[in-house]
Parts: structure tokens; sequence; C-alpha cells
């Protein structure tokens, strides 16, 4: 069987697949009716999502900033914690929306390959910019709304370090292999991008 | 109000040209998501996927374009994502397909025959091979092969003859 062969029998049983197909009303009165999103639509509005709130966050960080700025322990964490978050809203600036009607197929599953990528080598450094986020703040925070100055008092201080340290210990004792998969999920990715590029070229 | 109205209606047409759509290229539709899915609920689950895309598209369609053209791109760009997450990310929940297939006769036997063959040999293609075969076997040209899948003409002449080899391939094994 050649090649003709095999587009003659696909002609034949086309025709007769659309003659014994109807169409299910009710279903597609459904679809119609919830606006819903895909799954993959829905993961990259989160993205992006979080990325335009690095944005807020720094605005912030430089609010707060301004509040304490003669009080340099203070503002200048505070202005660090910024500074990574807008570093951070410049690190996902890239991410794009898919579109599936005027993407071709190769251009599509490139930028998805991509979005995979970039985000899960960017999931590890992000929780690390929203905990040095958090970090710089709460003394800000707490200086300005319940006079608490950390940094002059030995106790708070003290007390402040051991819940950073305590958070940390548990983040570390929780027993999920999150990195792991990460990495393998983002090895997976790279590979699929890398038989995108080589289907291109071939 | 006079603003609301007009919504509606838009909303009206929308719905209808929708369905229109949907009626005349079920054939399609339904080809592509057998190519690309062999579990039940993972059909009805890509099927879904295509039809809210298809929906959220149809405002944007140009009518100067072939509508199959819009259609196997959106459709393919779906099922190929569908594909590529492993089925991980599948829902898996119960819900009615579009479709409903009547059964064939007795008689007919011979066109499920071909059916599942044709589907047996596009199986053992990749996905995107998969994506400029259903295009090439519905008469597309190469040039639209090209455009829909992302390659250039002489690529997609290249990818037909090495798929026909293929196909020889497998069908002496078969045999």
């Amino acid at each position: 069987m050649d090649l003709n062969e095999f587009k003659k029998m696909w002609v034949e049983t086309n025709a007769d697949i659309s003659n014994r197909l109807e169409i299910n009303e009710n279903r597609l009165n459904q679809i119609t009716i919830n606006h819903s999103k895909n799954k993959l639509e829905k993961y990259m509005n989160i993205s992006i999502l979080g990325r335009n709130l690095a944005l807020v966050y720094f605005g912030i960080s430089i609010f707060f900033a301004v509040k304490v700025f003669d009080d340099l322990a203070y503002s200048v964490p505070a202005i660090m914690g910024g500074l990574a978050m807008l570093f951070s809203f410049f690190q996902h600036l890239s991410l794009k929306k898919v579109n599936y009607s005027t993407m071709n197929i190769v251009e599509l599953q490139k930028t998805i390959e991509n979005f995979r990528i970039h985000t899960l080598k960017f999931s590890k450094f992000d929780k690390g910019i929203v905990a040095f986020w958090i970090i710089t703040l709460i003394p800000v925070y707490l200086k300005l709304y319940f006079h608490i100055s950390i940094y002059s008092n030995q106790d708070y201080l003290l007390i402040f370090i051991l819940s950073i340290v305590s958070v940390s210990f548990l983040i570390r004792l929780i027993p999920f292999d999150a990195y792991k998969k990460w990495d393998s999920e983002l090895k997976e990715a790279e590979s699929k991008l890398n038989e995108l590029i080589e289907f291109e070229k071939e | 109000m006079g603003c609301k109205q007009t919504t509606v209606l838009n909303q009206k047409e929308k719905t209808q040209k929708f369905k229109k759509i949907i009626q005349e290229n079920r054939g399609v539709l339904f080809k592509v998501i057998n190519i690309y899915c062999k579990d039940e609920q993972d059909k009805k689950d890509l099927e879904q996927e295509i039809l809210i895309q298809l929906w959220k598209s149809v405002d944007n369609y140009d009518e100067r374009f072939k509508i199959s053209t819009w259609i196997y791109r959106i459709a393919m760009n779906v099922s190929i994502s569908f594909y590529r997450k492993n089925k991980r990310a599948a829902s898996h929940v119960s819900m009615d397909s579009i479709f409903m297939e009547q059964t064939l006769a007795e008689s007919e036997d011979d066109v499920l025959e071909k059916w599942q063959t044709v589907k047996y040999f596009l199986n053992q293609l990749n996905e995107l091979d998969k994506a400029i075969m259903l295009l090439y076997l519905d008469d597309f040209n190469y040039s639209d092969i090209g455009e829909i899948v992302g390659i250039s003409t002489t690529n997609v002449g290249t990818k037909i003859n090495r798929i026909k080899n293929k196909l020889k391939q497998n069908v002496t094994k078969w045999i």
C-alpha cells in the first residue's frame, strides 16, 4: 500500500464519518454558556498576574521605605526588597500568552515549552525573593503600625531572627521533593524544546 | 439599556455562528480528537478544550481565510499541547461528548476496518508528523501545511517523503 491508496482510504472513511456523526446540541450549549478557560491558559494567566504583582510589591516597598527614609536600618532593606521584586518583574517580562488561533503549531509549542522552562527555572528563585521581601518589610511594618523597633531592642531582634530561622527550618523539614520534581520537569521541557528545534531544522 | 441589548444580540449571533461551524466541521474535529487520543475520557477532555478554544476564537475568525484551515490550526494546536502534557492534568470529570455516533450496520464493517487501519498507521507517527499527515490527507497544499505547522514548504515535502517511506516499511512489517 502506498500513500495514494492510503489517501483514498482516508477519503472514503471521511465521508462516512461525517454522515454518521450528529452533534449533541445540549452539550454544545453548555460550552457556549460556561465561559471556561483551559488549564494551560489558567496557569499562564496566574504566572503573568504574579509577574505584574511584583511591580505592586515593589511599589509597597518603596512606599514603606519613604515613610522611614531617615532610619537607614529600616529603609535600606525595604528598598533592597523592592528592588528584588523589580528585578523579578523584569526577569518574567518575556512571559507571553499563547494564541491557539493565530500561532502556528511549532511556534505555539515552543512558546509553551519556553514558558515551562522559564517558570521551572525561576520557581526556586522566586520563592527566595518573596521570602526576602517579607523579611525586609516586617520590621518597617512593625515600626510604623505597632511602634516596635526591632533593631533597637535586642529581645525583639532575637525573636525576629529566631522566627525566621524556625520558619526556614520548618520549610526544610516538610518532606516533599518539589525540587527534584521541578528539575525533572525542567529537563523534560528542555528536551521537548530541543525536539521542536530539531523538527524545524530537518 | 440599548447597549445591553446589542451585547445580547451579538452573543446570539456568536452562538449561531459557532454552532454552524461545529456542525459543518464535525468530521474534522472528530478525526483530530480520535487521532490524538486513545482513551475515551481523554477524548472528552480534549474535545472540551478544543471547543472552548474555538468558542473563544470565533470573534476573531477572519472570513477571508478558509474555515477548515482555522479549525485545523486550533484543533491541532490544542491537541498537541494536550498530548504533550502526558495526560497528567486531565480532569477526568464526567461529561457528555458533543458527538453522537450512529452505530454501523454489519454491511459497513469494511468502513470501520478502513478507519482502524488509518488510525493504526497515523498512530505510528509522532505528534508533529501526525499533524502534517492529517493536513496532507485532507488535501491541503504544501504551502498551507507549512503555514499551519510552522515550517517551510520544502521541509513539508521532505517530511512527507519520509512519512511515505515509513508507511511502506510499516506495511511490509504488518503484512
